[in-house]
């Protein structure tokens, strides 16, 4: 083999591993940490307001860079205090006394592979709103201007967060499949030529 | 520049290297110094004053003043290279640090200036100054070890420990600090060589730190250079010749001549911990700094300079800026509270078979207790940061005022 088409070949064999690496890292990537469940469930409706949000990941996550909202109508976060990090879950205490109403939780985490997770779901409390003559009538109840509200809130809850899908990487499948295939088929052509 | 410039800088230099140890050991010399140092006026004229602080030329012409009621080197322009050479005095007493201290300040007024410093074996260097200068700090142990410490300026606390210290061997407090800087390497280490040279017989040099910075700000029109993790760095920064400089950074108590118009220095190694960081995606990264890596604005923002609101909330209520990260916990709430930070990055080679690559934090501040402690002890409990980066260093000394023309720096602490 000349001197030129040897380099020729080195250099193949090289990007395709090298791209066989970078292919493998965006692999990794993808299968980074994700929301795998919740209580309250998305989408779920409660006959009771829940003492707290507690969310699991596919991951295990690091006490860093949290952060959690639980807001209903009123967009007022009905946290009552700070989240804790355990393992592969996050929990925030919420108000027991809750109005009945969709809530929407909104959260940043990030897992122990160092990937930031950001999406909302949401989840609703059934029930009446309490009667305008309130004991407590200094509580917010509701924001929501009065007459629709009286109605009790029907079973189907909002749908479950459409509008904020967990991020992902978005490599398809079939990409990967035949990007992988001529990696393979390149490297093996260029040791097979290095070894002549 | 006279004849009797040249002897009596010589008989300064016999009186550092001569008198004081070889007299000492009993030995009579045939260079016979003045008996007294402080008698000698060892400093050149200078063509640059005080008043001149703007400098005409660019490049390698580029020259800083020497005297004036500042030292240079903190208030100006960050150069692309600078040093700084930790040493202690090998007899501790007050004469030595005051021929230090005259010693340095010779070379300096000289270098600076691209004037050979006197027995310049390579005058062809020293033309080429490239915004040399040459900057001089004391540290409290000095002050302790010469018995003066009833003359330590207020302001040079004891930096307390902090929980993320982790301190290696030898990068901690020395006697004297001496910061030489400089766009062009070849003139900062012959600086540093005709420094070191002089003073060899005086002291030891503990360390010697070399920092670098990009050649050219990471935006147009912005201020913060990248660097070895990719950020701009160096963004939030009291502006150099306003008032809001002179507060956070230049002492106004109206101590002795040498004290007002000083400052602290706190310089930390900070070794970053490069193969954990690239392992995280970019949100992350720029959430852990507050900024975005690209533009160095604001997350949530567009330009490196813009205002914006710390504390402020996305649609959902979550913070845009989340609680822990840097910018965040390190911001200081007042102009009293803020430091002048001027960040090199370091390359110290291969540690345990990964690159030793990190941070130069020098740090400038008029009274690190109401500044710097604050905001480092905030930094050390709270910040998202500290899990990619490890403190193996920490120094702080007092930069004595500018010299007077035809004086030296730090004239009259020891003497
Ligand atoms: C490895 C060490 C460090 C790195 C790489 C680093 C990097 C950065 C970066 C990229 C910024 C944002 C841009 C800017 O304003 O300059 C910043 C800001 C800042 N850093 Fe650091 N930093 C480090 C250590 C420290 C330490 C130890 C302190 C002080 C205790 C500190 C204090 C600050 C302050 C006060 C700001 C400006 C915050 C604001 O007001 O927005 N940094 N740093």
């Amino acid at each position: 083999m000349t001197g030129w088409m040897r380099r020729v070949l080195v250099t193949a064999v090289t990007l395709a591993a090298m791209a066989a690496g970078g292919m493998a890292l965006a692999v990794t990537a993808s299968a980074h940490a994700e929301l795998v469940g919740s209580s309250p469930a998305d989408g779920e409706v409660l006959d009771a307001a829940p003492d707290a949000v507690t969310l699991s990941f596919s991951e295990r996550l690091v006490e860093m860079g949290a952060a959690i909202t639980v807001r209903g109508a009123d967009k007022q976060s009905i946290t009552t205090g700070p989240l804790a990090i355990d393992g592969f879950d996050m929990t925030v205490p919420v108000d027991p006394n809750a109005v009945p109403g969709t809530y929407t939780v909104a959260f940043r985490v990030v897992s122990e592979d160092g990937h930031t997770v950001t999406s909302t779901f949401q989840y609703s409390v059934a029930g009446q709103l309490p009667p305008a003559a309130s004991p407590e009538p200094t509580a917010p109840v509701s924001v929501e201007p009065a007459a629709p509200q009286t109605a009790p809130l029907s079973a189907e809850p909002t749908p479950p967060a459409a509008e904020a899908p967990v991020e992902s990487s978005g490599i398809s499948p079939v990409v990967l499949v035949i990007g992988g295939a001529v990696i393979v088929g390149l490297v093996i052509v260029g040791a097979i030529a290095l070894r002549r | 520049m006279t004849t009797s410039h040249h002897l009596s800088r010589r008989g300064l230099l016999a009186a550092g290297g001569v008198a004081l140890i070889g007299v000492a050991s009993g030995c009579t010399s045939a260079a016979s110094p003045p008996a007294n140092p402080t008698a000698a006026s060892p400093l050149p004229p200078s063509a640059t004053t005080a008043s001149d602080a703007a400098t005409q030329a660019t490049g390698q012409d580029l020259v800083y003043p020497f005297y004036g009621a500042h030292q240079s080197g903190v208030e100006t322009p960050p150069t692309t290279l600078q040093t700084f050479i930790g040493l202690d005095l090998i007899d501790p007493s007050p004469r030595t640090a005051d021929a230090v201290l005259r010693l340095v300040s010779d070379d300096a007024a000289r270098l600076t200036q691209g004037q050979p410093a006197l027995g310049d074996t390579e005058p062809g260097i020293a033309a080429s100054p490239a915004g040399l200068t040459i900057t001089v700090g004391i540290g409290r142990q000095l002050f302790e070890r010469t018995r003066r410490a009833d003359a330590i300026p207020d302001s040079l606390v004891e930096i307390p420990a902090f929980p993320t210290d982790a301190f290696e061997k030898p990068w901690v407090q020395t006697d004297m600090i001496v910061q030489i800087a400089s766009d062009d390497a070849v003139t900062l280490t012959h600086a540093t060589r005709m420094v070191t040279k002089d003073l060899s017989t005086l002291v030891s040099v503990r360390w010697m730190q070399d920092g670098f910075l990009p050649n050219e700000p990471a935006v147009p029109g912005g201020v913060g250079r990248r660097n070895l993790m990719g950020q701009v760095d160096g963004t939030v920064n009291p502006e150099p010749g306003t008032p809001d400089f002179n507060t956070v950074v230049w002492d106004d108590s109206e101590g002795p001549a040498w004290v007002t118009g000083g400052t602290v220095l706190v310089l930390r190694r900070i070794r970053l911990l490069l193969d954990d960081w690239e392992k995280l995606d970019p949100t992350t990264q720029e959430n852990v700094i507050g900024r975005h890596q690209d533009s160095g604005a604001p997350l949530g923002g567009t330009s490196e300079l813009e205002a914006f609101d710390y504390e402020a909330v996305d649609a959902n209520g979550l913070p845009v800026i989340p609680e822990d990260a840097h910018i965040r916990v390190a911001r200081a709430a007042s102009t009293e509270q803020m430091i002048l930070r001027r960040p090199y990055s370091y390359n110290a080679g291969m540690r345990n078979g990964t690159n030793d690559m990190g941070l130069l934090f020098a740090a400038y501040m008029r009274d690190p207790a109401t500044s710097y402690i604050p905001m480092q002890t905030r930094v050390a409990e709270l910040d998202a940061f500290n899990r990619w980066n490890i403190t193996i260093g920490s120094a702080a000394y007092f930069l004595p005022a500018g010299a007077r023309e035809g004086g030296y720096i730090g004239e009259g602490i020891f003497t």
